[in-house]
């Protein structure tokens, strides 16, 4: 199906139905996509497939990856438009608002944020001009993680292997740093140590505050800490693993 | 209090007076860096190893580049000093590092850019004075999340008060010298609250308020806003102290005790 973007007006009623009728499990209104007082067609063609299903974060960031590819469509050109990002959610709401057992939806909000209490679905502008967007939206999340890891040999999977609605604090602690999400190199030397292939996913206890060589240990404190003489940078992920410290030999035996 | 800081790490600091960096461009698309530095000719760097190898990185949110610049014995800028990679087309921060075999010899100070190099906020109006009944509260500070800049309320009392005696509010230098170092410490504790790269966010943000705030912290301390890529709910004790100090630069600039103490003597500075 042609991807139409809301206009201002179409994000406003998505962020009444939002902040209404979602919570109680009324289908979303995916009319707004296609009526013209309340969207317009985009700049370039796309076209996403309907109903089509995501079995996890990355598996929707590569689709929308490829799919940008497919129609011409630069990482440049859809990062700042809030509206593009509110379209895309709505277009697979289903998926990141899922109906409970009981028929209900669990609507992220943020009681604090006076500028955008959905910004997992309504990305929140950071800047008027238009320089940036808030980073935690469950669309634009897992498609900048894929884009900036596109290249790489395993794609970012063990940022983005959770569930497409959870952006839990774990890949916000991880992919919110800058010095993480754009060193490819210490992206794998997380894989090396928390991914379990077996299973396509991490290991139990990775992020477990209480856990010697934990992961959040290793993108904070210890992270801190070691850039004050090395670069982790212009050092290869095997290079990192093996100058850790003895604190994360266990994850390395079960590696 | 004085504070000192200790580099145990063996680490060198690069000037950032031998460093001159600007971003070229038009905003429309990715703008060119223009980078010049000689670090063979800083006295406290000429120890560092002639193989040794020189890295610009530059960053801006959660994008980043790095350009190899060759070795200390023979720098090699690259040919294509495009900002592609960048998520923005004005503002990029820059280090400079020197590295051998992965360990850290020399790094410089962050450096932000701009395309634009106006740092003047112009004449707009930074903040509105209303006055309201506030009770007991003397005055109050409002900051909106939308477009209106922040909103010093006055209690009407007071000021109907000020007034009878031949002043206006806005010409008392008593209360305002009072206030306004707070009024500045509250705007840019709410602008800088609100994600950590807040300040470089709207460094360059001319159609708001908080970029016409942030421009002016920057013009009154030049020092760059402390580097975090922390995810914190507060304030970094870091960010704290660059909001001290820059609240203490405002009160040097406009002599706000000299002020009071000469207005108790019965004369305005």
């Amino acid at each position: 199906m042609k991807f139409r973007i809301l206009n201002d007006e179409g994000v406003d009623r998505f962020r009444v139905y939002l902040a209404g009728s979602a919570s109680e499990g009324e289908a979303p209104p995916r009319h707004l996509l296609s009526r013209e007082n309340t969207s317009q067609n985009y700049k370039k063609d796309i076209f996403l497939q309907v109903g089509k299903k995501f079995s996890n974060k990355n598996n929707f960031g590569e689709y929308l990856v490829r799919v940008f590819d497919e129609f011409g469509v630069s990482r440049h050109e859809v990062i700042k438009d809030r509206n593009f990002w509110a379209s895309v959610i709505l277009f697979y709401f289903e998926q990141f608002a899922p109906l409970d057992e009981n028929g209900f939806r669990k609507i992220a909000k943020d009681e604090k944020d006076a500028n955008e209490k959905f910004l997992k679905y309504i990305p929140k502008r950071v800047s008027n001009q238009g320089e940036g967007l808030f980073f935690r939206h469950l669309a634009l999340g897992p498609y900048q993680i894929s884009e900036y890891n596109r290249d790489t040999k395993n794609k970012a999977d063990v940022l983005l292997s959770g569930k497409i609605n959870v952006w839990g604090d774990d890949i916000e602690q991880t992919a919110g740093r800058v010095e993480v999400i754009s060193n490819k190199n210490l992206i794998e030397v997380i894989r090396m140590l928390y991914w379990d292939s077996s299973k396509g996913t991490l290991k139990k206890g990775f992020s477990s505050k209480g856990r010697p060589g934990n992961l959040l240990r290793l993108v904070g404190d210890l992270r801190n800490q070691v850039k004050l003489t090395k670069d982790w940078y212009s050092m290869d992920a095997e290079e990192i693993y093996d100058s850790l410290p003895p604190e994360y030999d266990d994850w390395k035996i079960n590696s | 209090m004085t504070t000192r800081a200790f580099n145990y790490t063996g680490r060198k600091l690069i000037p950032s007076d031998c460093i001159h960096a600007t971003l070229n461009g038009d905003n429309s698309s990715p703008p060119e860096l223009e980078l010049i530095f000689d670090l063979n000719s800083v006295d406290s760097l000429i120890d560092l190893p002639n193989d040794a190898e020189i890295f610009v990185d530059l960053s801006y949110r959660y994008s980043y580049m790095r350009f190899c610049w060759g070795v200390i014995e023979k720098p090699n800028p690259p040919d294509d000093l495009k900002l592609y990679e960048l998520d923005s087309n004005s503002i990029a921060s820059l280090h400079i590092r020197v590295v051998k075999d992965g360990n850290l010899l020399a790094q410089s100070n962050k450096l932000t850019l701009t395309t634009n190099q106006n740092t003047n906020t112009g004449n707009k109006n930074l903040i509105d004075l209303v006055y309201r009944d506030l009770g007991e509260t003397p005055w109050l500070l409002e900051i909106s999340q939308t477009e209106t800049i922040p909103i010093l309320v006055i209690n009407e009392k007071w000021a109907q008060k000020l007034l009878s005696s031949g002043f206006k509010f806005e010409d008392d230098p008593v209360a305002l010298n009072l206030i306004m170092p707070q009024v500045l410490r509250g705007v840019l504790t709410s602008i800088l609250s609100e994600t950590n790269d807040a300040g470089s966010v709207y460094y360059d943000d001319t159609s708001t308020w908080k970029g016409d705030w942030i421009r002016y912290a920057r013009i009154l301390n030049k020092e760059d806003l402390p580097e975090s890529d922390e995810i914190e709910t507060n304030l970094s004790v870091e960010m704290n102290r660059w909001i001290d100090k820059t609240v203490d630069l405002y009160c040097k600039e406009k002599k706000i005790t000299t002020s009071l103490v000469e207005f108790m003597k019965g004369g305005i500075v």
